[in-house]
């Protein structure tokens, strides 16, 4: 990897430090994008190339080395402004989509249960240090590729994406996020609320795991698990008070 | 317990470390309960406590997904508060109001975004005309800025909640084992709720509402077999 493309993954992990409701991640992607926009000879293209990259964008930051590798890749080629701008409001919605649901709703559940699961099991802190470098460990290795896929396929970026698969990934993540939050749900209620299956804690979190189930099928529209275990301990408080 | 001076430094730095991770530095997992509750635990040299209070605000926090401009939790420092108040307590006692502590500092915690998001947008409408110029040092000055602004967000959102916390701690807010057990089954309740909630609001159309279902079933096996 050269220094340039180094020093831009580098710049997209800290890219949603500026992030603001008009730009969003737009000042950041600019930020990001500085070390090989420099690599334009002419000032005029290079100091217009770096206004557009500071315009408004957003996507889900851990794929936003794709748009940042393309955009760049695009301005080298000499590409108009219009389609530049263009190509960028075409990756957003599918970048932000595709990483919310890789990383957000995937990854990131499915490495926090198995963290669980391992702590419930007795593996303590080595265990939760472990899940953390896994994860950094893939965050960076997906912050490296889309740079380096963007580069390579500027314009060409969408049928880069369709054919990283990264779709299918997608699927297959998100199963194994299922499982292994499934799993650790229970394994967590046992090893919170005690060993006795009649315990109180476990009557509370089996119900409360059915309420949860529930309340998602229905699609009802309730405040959240949050709010509502707030109001009840405090409606505990004051009815153990007022006894 | 004692708390040295050193370690409430620590425990500073670990919540602001925690803050940084949630939106500007890394989005690693640093952020997440479980991380900041073993690390503050570690700190505080009860690293059981930290992982069982990391882990029931975990529960709640996987029901949370940090979208764009959504308004979410903030429960990294949140949960080293949390921590400093439930170490070296009985924790069948203390659990359920160290996860009230938890939720009121996350939730407090997380109004302070919209706040440096606004401050952010103050500091590119004075440089607004370096941007619209393409100026490389105008985007640096900028995002280094907003970066030094959330820097010193997670650090008074990390101070508050160690200062919560110690206080807290102080008051002898752990209350009697009646009261303390009552609020643990709330906790314990609402934890599973809210992650039970999260785990089939996102699957809940497809292929991983079953795979979640057939993983709750082997883990009920699990648990039972424990």
């Amino acid at each position: 990897m050269n220094t340039d493309v180094l020093r831009t993954v580098l710049r997209l992990l800290v890219v949603q430090a500026s992030w603001t409701y008009e730009r969003m991640q737009g000042v950041g992607i600019g930020f990001a994008s500085l070390p090989l926009l420099e690599r334009l000879q002419d000032p005029i293209r290079r100091s217009a190339a770096i206004a557009r990259a500071t315009e408004y964008f957003n996507a889900h930051p851990y794929l936003d080395g794709v748009a940042v590798g393309a955009a760049a890749r695009a301005e080298f080629d000499g590409v108009p402004p219009g389609t530049i701008q263009r190509l960028k409001t075409a990756l957003a919605g599918p970048l932000g989509s595709l990483g919310d649901q890789l990383f957000w709703i995937g990854v990131l559940p499915a490495v926090a249960a198995a963290m669980t699961v391992a702590v419930v099991f007795g593996a303590g802190l080595p265990a939760v240090a472990a899940g953390v470098a896994a994860y950094l460990a893939i965050r960076l290795y997906v912050t490296v590729w889309g740079t380096r896929l963007g580069l390579a396929a500027g314009l060409g970026v969408a049928t880069a994406l369709r054919a990283s698969r990264l779709t299918d990934l997608v699927r297959r993540v998100g199963l194994l996020a299922g499982v292994l939050v499934g799993v650790a749900v229970p394994l967590a209620g046992r090893w919170l609320a005690g060993a006795d299956p009649g315990a109180p804690g476990l009557v509370a979190f089996s119900l409360g795991t059915a309420l949860g189930i529930i309340a998602a099928l229905v699609r009802f529209r309730v405040p959240t698990a949050r709010q509502v275990t707030l109001v009840v301990m405090a409606a505990v408080v004051l009815w153990h008070w007022s006894v | 317990m004692t708390i040295a001076t050193g370690t409430v430094a620590a425990l500073i730095l670990w919540g602001t470390v925690a803050g940084l991770d949630l939106v500007s530095l890394l989005q690693g997992l640093f952020s997440r309960p479980l991380v900041a509750g073993a690390g503050a635990g570690w700190l505080l040299g009860d690293t059981e406590a930290g992982l069982r209070i990391g882990m029931i605000l975990e529960l709640f926090a996987l029901d949370v997904v940090p979208v764009g401009s959504s308004r979410y939790p903030d429960f990294g420092a949140a949960t080293v508060g949390a921590v400093i108040l439930g170490a070296a307590t009985d924790w069948p006692v203390s659990l359920g109001v160290t996860t009230v502590v938890g939720l009121g500092l996350a939730m407090a915690a997380g109004a302070t975004m919209p706040l440096t998001r606004r401050l952010n947008a103050r500091v590119v409408r004075v440089h607004s005309a370096g941007l619209a110029a393409g100026d490389p040092a105008a985007v640096a000055a900028v995002h280094l800025r907003c970066l030094g602004l959330d820097l010193l967000r997670s650090g008074a959102v990390a101070v508050a909640a160690v200062l919560i916390g110690l206080t807290a701690r102080w008051l002898g807010l752990v209350p009697e084992p009646q009261l303390g057990r009552a609020l643990t089954v709330v906790a314990l309740g609402g934890a599973a709720w809210s992650v039970a909630h999260g785990a089939m609001s996102s699957g809940r159309s497809g292929a991983r509402w079953r795979y979640a279902l057939a993983g709750l079933a082997a883990g009920i096996m699990l648990a039972a077999g424990r």
